[in-house]
């Protein structure tokens, strides 16, 4: 009886000696704990912005839901001016996860990014990394973003899982006069890229509308408008198919007399564009305007295989005409594809683009990488399918395009 | 022949003094932990990439291997047999906890360096065996000799192997990445050192190059067992002389008288 | 938490990962029990029973307990002594059942609780955060599938062992290279064959 209780005191006495011991060790360290771990969670912060002031920071967490974004942190310098803003967010996928931090300035332009811990399975990221795949973003719009095709070949899971991350970071930019009116025009829209386009009279811009998702939704050809001696930036809005949404005003101050003349054609909303006749009394320049968008875009008869095949633009050499524009879309292998292809008058083929996919970026590489081969061909059966290996239906659907662009090219314009 | 009779007393007093210096010295190549007694190879093998990173080890084992020395040394007539093995696992993994949470402190650097390998001291078996075979048997003071001495040993194994593994992979050794000393550098640096080999960074260059150092200290053991052994055979043969020489001249007295 | 995740944490934890070859934990059982295919046996599911228990044991431990009451730098401690009690009660066990097995695996038992695989697995699902991505309940059998692919990657490799071992023991080796440093080469380049399965899931 005395052996047991001599052994329960002893372990009692070395238990609370040693708890005492480390509860004596951890009051002391504690606070140099937590200092460290909030510097190294800073160390991203101030690669990106050398200036920050590190005590005052705005954070709205509370904003965020729903999203992969975990944070937003309004960025000031120590006279208290805002530098930007820091989008902190993180996902994980069958590899890993990754927590990235994208530092963009008040107009929204990206200046870093960059990640603060990760474990993705080893050499993927250090791969991309090596081959500029995050310097590629620095100077890019958030808005519009970019990424670079030739250093996530073979990564592809990480820079899905990437890309995801700054597509949420996308959605959140709040304050993009661009994106709010376009939205009044045509509500599915979260997000608008830039397209470069040759365009008649009227427009310099081309915008194409997708919804969250990342579905084209719709067009949106951007041009200046006279209005009562100023310049004003309106867009011509429709959905994927070309039925006209609206007119956007693509800037904050729109006086009211500018609004009052886009509203009087808001009659012609949700109407195919090629059909509206438009009525008397309106605001010339937009009636010049909303004409030129209606000759721009001409719907063709249904090609078998191809969903819808369009005229886009004229080709021009100065003031002479020298080729056209065709946008196709037809189901690829994940999704709809949207090319362009340029002919010229002599039916010869210009450019093949791709305008919107969601293929697999592995193997729609072969597709974009012999591209350039249907360049000078006038007649696209001279073209060799058999350089797609293993994206067979991707590049077949490609094809059918050209096919179908160069068909009706020939046909329209009388051979 | 008269043999000299060596008084036992000196030998006695002179092994007493070299005592302490040679506990202090025999964990460097007779005693080695890792090379000879295989303990802690775990760590041995996983915080050795670089020079920095073993001698850090090294110091948080030493600091560990002394502190609990010390305090079994001190309790060990008041620990029943029954719960020692428990006990010390106790006061072993009390000050493994201290040293994590002061190295998370103020060493982040060499904490975010060892990872895991920090609460895992605490199953280094060279910690629990010291204290279970010297520890619980001897004084404060030699159990704090013995402690050194063998953490000593331990940290010049951990560095052997780091700066084998850090020169082959990088041909440098780097000093100030992990410890705040304010200066940062390497001790050799070969830029245009053309041998270097990144499979030393890695795990099998750690299995490796233990294996070479661990086939080393074995040939300088095999070298002084031969050499006790051939000494051995000497005397035996000088003894066996000696025998002769003894029964010559006692034949030769007796043939006289 | 999809099943996929779930089976790659054990493929990766067995393989990709691989507790003894990649990740350093294990070596000191790993080196000296695998001189025999038989006793290995018997001493790997020991060690792969113990270290399946103890993660569940010590990652609910650490969460329902440690965590809510905020002393989580207790976690070593804590660890220990419940691989301890884990590694008590597997030799009574043994004893009961088995005395043959008991008698062979001799000191053996009670030096798995010294085997830093065990605790290693255990410490590292804390460290890798499961919570931070999933919840509670799916964080718990992530930290199962882990443990379970590591006992049996660390079974795996201490088996393959001992058949190399065998062989090893019967060849001609110089003097100085024989028993551990001639294995710790051959253990080397099994990691390097191991490394070939990275990047894999």
């Amino acid at each position: 009886m005395l052996d047991k209780l001599k052994i329960a005191a002893v372990l009692l006495i070395i238990g609370t000696m040693s708890g005492l011991m480390i509860w004596g060790t951890h009051t002391v360290t504690r606070d140099r704990i937590e200092e460290n771990r909030i510097r190294k969670q800073y160390e991203t912060f101030v690669v990106i912005f050398p200036d920050m002031d590190v005590s005052i920071i705005d954070d709205h967490r509370d904003e965020v839901e729903h999203s992969l974004i975990t944070e937003i942190i309004t960025v000031y310098d120590r006279v208290g001016q805002k530098l930007g803003y820091l989008y902190i967010g993180s996902g994980t996928n069958t590899r890993g996860y990754i927590d990235l931090v994208i530092g963009v300035d008040t107009n929204f332009k990206v200046i870093k990014i960059t990640t603060s811990s990760f474990s993705q399975s080893p050499g993927y990221l250090e791969g991309m990394r090596d081959a500029g795949y995050f310097e590629y973003f620095s100077d890019q719009a958030l808005s519009e973003l970019d990424y670079k095709a030739d250093a996530y070949s073979g990564s592809t899971q990480t820079h899905d899982l990437i890309k995801a991350i700054i597509e949420s970071a996308k959605l959140l930019v709040a304050g993009d006069p661009v994106l709010e009116a376009l939205k009044d025009a045509h509500p599915d829209v979260e997000r608008y890229e830039h397209f470069t386009r040759h365009f008649e009279t009227g427009f310099d811009e081309e915008l194409i509308l997708y919804d969250a998702q990342s579905v084209i939704v719709g067009f949106a050809f951007v041009g200046d408008i006279d209005h009562q001696g100023t310049e004003y930036r309106v867009a011509v809005v429709t959905d994927a198919d070309d039925v006209f949404k609206g007119f956007a005003a693509l800037e904050d101050d729109v006086p009211a007399s500018l609004t009052t003349a886009l509203e009087a054609f808001a009659g012609h909303v949700d109407t195919v564009l090629e059909a509206i006749e438009l009525g008397e009394d309106l605001d010339a320049a937009l009636e010049t305007f909303f004409l030129n968008a209606q000759q721009l875009v001409e719907t063709s008869e249904r090609i078998i295989g191809v969903s819808r095949l369009s005229r886009f633009s004229g080709i021009y050499d100065g003031d002479d005409l020298i080729g056209y524009v065709y946008r196709g879309s037809i189901r690829g292998h994940n999704g709809q594809l949207y090319v362009d292809v340029a002919i010229g008058l002599d039916d010869v083929i210009d450019v093949v683009e791709i305008v919107h996919h969601v293929e697999s970026s592995g193997y729609f590489k072969d597709v974009t990488d012999h591209l350039d081969d249907y360049m000078g061909l006038d007649d696209p059966e001279d073209y060799d399918t058999d350089v797609y290996t293993g994206s067979t239906v991707s590049g077949d659907a490609v094809y059918n395009v050209v096919k179908a662009a160069h068909d009706y090219h020939t046909e329209r314009n009388g051979d | 022949m008269a043999e000299k009779t060596i008084p036992k007393k000196t030998i006695k007093s002179k092994k007493k003094e070299l005592g302490q210096l040679a506990t202090l010295t025999k964990g460097f190549i007779r005693e080695n932990p890792v090379f000879v007694y295989l303990l802690g190879l775990c760590p041995a093998l996983a915080v050795t990439r670089t020079l920095e990173t073993g001698f850090g080890m090294g110091l948080l084992v030493i600091f560990v291997l002394v502190m609990s020395n010390i305090v079994v040394s001190l309790i060990r007539n008041f620990i029943p047999t029954e719960v020692k093995i428990p006990s010390y696992i106790v006061i072993i993994s009390t000050f493994v906890t201290i040293v994590g949470l002061v190295t998370e402190a103020y060493l982040e650097a060499l904490h975010a360096s060892l990872g895991i390998f920090i609460p895992l001291i605490v199953v280094n078996c060279l910690i629990l065996a010291r204290a279970e075979s010297f520890a619980s048997k001897n004084k404060v003071f030699s159990s704090v000799v013995d402690g050194l001495g063998m953490g000593l040993g331990f940290t010049f194994a951990l560095m052997l192997i780091g700066l084998t593994r850090e020169f082959l992979a990088t041909g440098a050794i780097a000093y100030g990445e992990y410890f705040p000393i304010g200066v940062k550098g390497s001790l050799i640096n070969f830029d245009t050192y053309v041998f270097k080999m990144g499979v030393f960074d890695g795990p099998a260059g750690g299995f490796i190059v233990i294996g070479l150092w661990l086939a080393v200290f074995s040939a300088i053991q095999l070298h002084r067992q031969n050499k006790a052994e051939i000494a051995k055979q000497k005397m035996i043969e000088e003894k066996k002389r000696i025998a002769l020489e003894r029964k010559r001249m006692k034949e030769s007295a007796g043939e006289q008288a | 938490m999809t099943w996929a995740v779930f089976f790659t944490a054990i493929v990766s934890a067995m393989l990709i990962n691989n507790v003894v070859l990649l990740r350093f934990l294990g070596v000191c059982p790993f080196l000296g029990v695998s001189k025999k295919t038989d006793s290995a046996f018997g001493m790997s599911i020991a060690v792969m029973f113990v270290m399946v228990i103890a993660s569940m044991v010590s990652y609910l431990l650490y969460y329902l307990i440690l965590v809510p009451l905020e002393i989580e730098y207790v976690q070593t401690i804590a660890f220990i002594l419940v691989i301890a009690s884990l590694v008590q009660l597997v030799e009574m066990f043994i004893k009961k059942v088995s005395k043959g097995l008991y008698k062979s695996l001799g000191i053996y038992l009670p030096l798995i609780t010294t085997n830093c695989a065990i605790l290693g697995v255990a410490v590292q699902n804390i460290a890798d955060d499961f919570v931070a991505d999933y919840t509670l309940m799916q964080s718990f059998l992530l930290s199962v599938g882990t443990a379970v692919g590591a006992a049996l990657g660390f079974g795996l490799v201490l088996f393959a062992f001992a058949a190399i071992r065998e062989r090893l023991d019967a060849a001609d080796i110089p003097p100085a290279w024989k028993g551990v440093p001639v294995s710790l080469i051959v253990a080397g380049i099994m990691a390097l064959a191991f490394l070939g399965l990275g990047g894999i899931v």
